[in-house]
């Protein structure tokens, strides 16, 4: 039997879509992240003006964006990869 | 706020540091001038670059210039971008050989000013609504990213005239630090330009342990 998490992972459409092309090792290094955040060992940088409630936090080359505004509750809502080809 | 509203529409400034050493160009030359004094400044006490940035943008003078400079690198990005980067590699590598690690600082500074570049270029009706929303209705954080982007600005031109280590290190460790913060405006303005992004944002599933967490991302 697993434990619970800390908290409640809540999955919006859009989380499911952004990580649908995603290759197995970009989802295992999204699933640490995840499992660290719902265990509550770490927390994101604030997203700004109306989007000020929502957190990203970096999983490699990608970002994942949540919220935590409610008590034992982490809704996750995007993957996004970071355009970083410029310097690399 | 004017100044504000000046920051948010400027084309890359990252680019702007290049363009100082590889152009024959006299507005560069004269923007240099003006900024010399802030520059002294921020190798003199990196920690305040902040207070620097802000005295900036009370200088309309330079601000002028500022805006006239970047709109020639927006009038020829392709003159000015390729070379803007390799300065950007030899900024990291200058960093890389006193050990100090600003390549992720300096990939967000750039991922940034592209980014706004392709919006002034292709999009610039609604990248204008995004940032005239931001500076309406959340001033405070129009403010911020004023500050942080004019920060930036004035470390990585004086990352030129850094001579000792020790400079370099205080100048990298501010960048380091400001960088961090233009993602959150990076990702911010990703998001507000998108306008469907709001769009579905239902929830669909909940998870509580490892499996479930795994079932959604399909790694089970």
């Amino acid at each position: 039997m697993t434990d619970s998490y800390k908290h409640v992972a809540e999955i919006t459409s859009r989380f499911k879509k952004s990580i649908k092309t995603l290759d197995k090792g970009v989802k295992e290094q999204l699933f640490i992240r995840i499992e660290e955040l719902l265990n509550g060992q770490l927390s994101g940088k604030s997203l700004k003006g109306p989007y000020r409630e929502l957190k990203a936090i970096r999983a490699g080359k990608y970002r994942l964006i949540y919220s935590d505004k409610e008590l034992c509750k982490i809704v996750l809502y995007d993957v996004r990869h970071r355009e970083t080809a410029y310097m690399s | 706020m004017l100044s504000v509203a000046l920051q948010t529409v400027v084309p890359p400034l990252s680019t702007i540091p290049t363009s100082y050493s590889s152009t024959r160009l006299s507005i560069f030359r004269i923007l240099l001038e003006h900024m010399k004094p802030y520059l002294e400044c921020v190798l003199e006490k990196t920690k305040d670059v902040e207070v620097v940035a802000q005295e900036l943008l009370k200088d309309q003078k330079t601000l002028s210039l500022l805006y006239l400079a970047s709109q020639e690198v927006l009038r020829s990005p392709q003159k000015f971008l390729p070379e803007a980067l390799n300065s950007l590699h030899t900024l990291s590598k200058k960093f890389e050989d006193e050990g100090i690690d600003v390549e992720d600082a300096l990939d967000i500074i750039v991922e940034h000013d592209m980014w706004k570049l392709r919006q002034i270029e292709g999009n610039f009706g609604r990248y204008a609504e995004v940032i005239f929303n931001l500076i309406i209705n959340y001033p405070e954080d129009a403010d911020r990213y004023s500050i942080i982007y004019m920060s930036v600005l004035l470390l990585l031109l004086a990352i030129n005239e850094a001579n000792t280590p020790e400079k370099l290190r205080a100048l990298g460790e501010e960048l380091n630090r400001l960088a961090g913060e233009l993602e959150s405006y990076t990702l911010t303005f990703m998001i507000m330009i998108e306008e469907s992004w709001t769009k579905e944002l239902n929830v669909i599933a909940t998870a509580k342990i490892s499996e479930e967490i795994k079932r959604v991302l399909g790694i089970d």
